[in-house]
């Protein structure tokens, strides 16, 4: 099969989709204000490139630093609760909890009690992947390599240097996983919270967009924020590939 | 009693200490209730088309691989403020918690489907069964186990998006509820809105739970 067949069986299908928006946008004369056409978003986008850019940056600096946050937390709490069983008890009944709730329902509260500000905003984004962040992590510390452990027993390692020179390495290719499993659900926190309350990135950008009938800008910021995901969620997963391989 | 049991429990018992039953809450309560059923119900409907569609017609699977796959990355959020624009005020909710529900049942379902059963695959190469043949009458008995746990996985997701688009722009429903007791400074609405929405989190959960712990007593 050559290279042409293949890339054109992979992207048909959006291929297909942008063709049939285009042609329906232009056919049936619908407001550009309403649906703008797909050239229409590519030209806003490659009309005012820096300010994109500039939003872009906002929001991908705004989920590197939740996810920077979130792990350290994280780990933190994940080291509290495979060494002391009070802790353990406490935070898995949390992790059950949270579990079957969205996590959205307490931005409101949030808001409220930490105000408009980037904290705000750092904490939505943070309490987005916590809770994932730290089942993962416990399970990366729950599963020590057994070779190891039996090792330390019989070197009679006291716990604080089993948990530095086993269970922490152990647990990297666990965290790198969560890193790449949680992409989407990072991004799309960040955005909300740039959505309701920022004054930066693409959540933002979308929001006042709108407001202000800018639809192709709109429109634009959610392909971007699109665009966004995938390059993170594919970079992440090609990470985690050779974190998994490295550690195998 | 299982643990989703007890928190629907917690979270009712919280909702009517906080300030009894109130009529406009039960209100809110229903219509995003019902948003997030419509959300499940199309979501995971188009999940299941496109992946009938990807595995009867080996042709067109890459194809339509890469657009679910691109489709599972758009952020519920910004598409809010767009859906706004196109449907009616009452369909936002449900169309962003439709979009929610696909991302998350498409990628369970796929899974499962992608996970080999060396018997039933082999039994179907004996029988020189056709892709549509072996999903049909071989694959499909296997699937209402991954199918129940995928929608029982996706709830939180599709309440997430019905809530996502109430804030964007509706006339009724619990997330509007927490926004204007946001703006009015009223926090024991704010407080009830959150314990409903818990409430029917935790009510959709533990149906879902009882449903997949049947279905896996009857089929394994």
């Amino acid at each position: 099969m050559t290279l042409i067949k293949r890339i054109l069986l992979r992207v048909w299908g959006i291929a297909a989709c942008l063709l049939i928006w285009q042609i329906w946008t232009v056919e049936s004369g619908v407001n550009a204000l309403l649906v703008p056409s797909p050239t229409r978003i590519l030209a806003d986008i490659l009309d005012r490139p820096s300010f994109f850019l500039q939003h872009s940056a906002s929001t991908l600096g705004l989920c590197l630093a939740s996810y920077l946050t979130a792990a350290a937390i994280a780990t933190a709490l994940g080291i509290a609760s495979h060494l002391f069983r009070p802790a353990r008890i406490g935070i898995n009944l949390t992790i059950l909890a949270i579990t079957c709730v969205p996590i959205v329902i307490f931005i409101p509260q949030i808001i409220l009690t930490f105000g408009y500000g980037i904290e705000a905003q750092l904490i939505i984004s943070v309490l987005g992947i916590l809770i994932p962040f730290l089942s993962f992590i416990n399970a990366g510390l729950a599963k020590p390599s057994e070779g190891a452990s039996d090792l330390s027993k019989v070197l009679g390692t006291r716990q604080y240097e089993k948990l530095i020179y086993i269970d922490l390495p152990n647990m990297i290719p666990m965290l790198v996983s969560a890193c790449a499993r949680l992409a989407p659900v990072a991004m799309l926190m960040t955005l909300l919270s740039e959505f309701l309350i920022g004054v930066h990135g693409l959540g933002y950008v979308a929001r006042s967009a709108a407001a202000l009938y800018d639809t192709p800008g709109a429109f634009a910021a959610a392909v971007l924020a699109t665009s966004l995901t995938l390059c993170l969620r594919n970079t992440l997963n090609y990470l985690e590939y050779i974190t998994l391989n490295r550690f195998s | 009693m299982t643990r989703p049991a007890l928190l629907l429990l917690a979270c009712a018992c919280a909702v009517v200490l906080l300030h009894g039953l109130n009529p406009n809450l039960a209100h809110a309560a229903r219509a995003t209730a019902f948003l997030t059923l419509k959300g499940l119900f199309f979501g995971s409907l188009a999940a299941c088309m496109i992946i009938a569609a990807s595995r009867t017609h080996p042709l067109v699977r890459p194809g339509l691989e890469q657009l679910a796959d691109v489709v599972q990355a758009v952020p519920v959020v910004v598409i809010g403020p767009l859906i706004v624009l196109l449907l009616p005020l009452n369909a936002v909710g449900a169309a962003l918690a439709g979009l929610a529900t696909f991302q998350l049942a498409y990628a369970k379902l796929n899974s499962a489907l992608a996970t080999p059963q060396p018997r039933i695959d082999d039994y179907g190469q004996l029988l020189a069964a056709t892709p549509m043949q072996t999903l049909l009458w071989l694959r499909l008995g296997t699937l209402p186990v991954p199918f129940v746990s995928a929608l029982r996985a996706a709830i939180p997701a599709a309440l997430t998006g019905a809530i996502i688009g109430e804030w964007s722009g509706a006339d009724r429903g619990l997330g509007l509820l927490m926004i204007t007791a946001l703006q009015n400074h009223q926090p024991t609405l704010l407080w009830q809105s959150v314990f409903t929405t818990a409430f029917i989190a935790a009510g959709l959960y533990a149906i879902g739970h009882r449903v997949e712990h049947a279905l896996r007593k009857r089929f394994q």
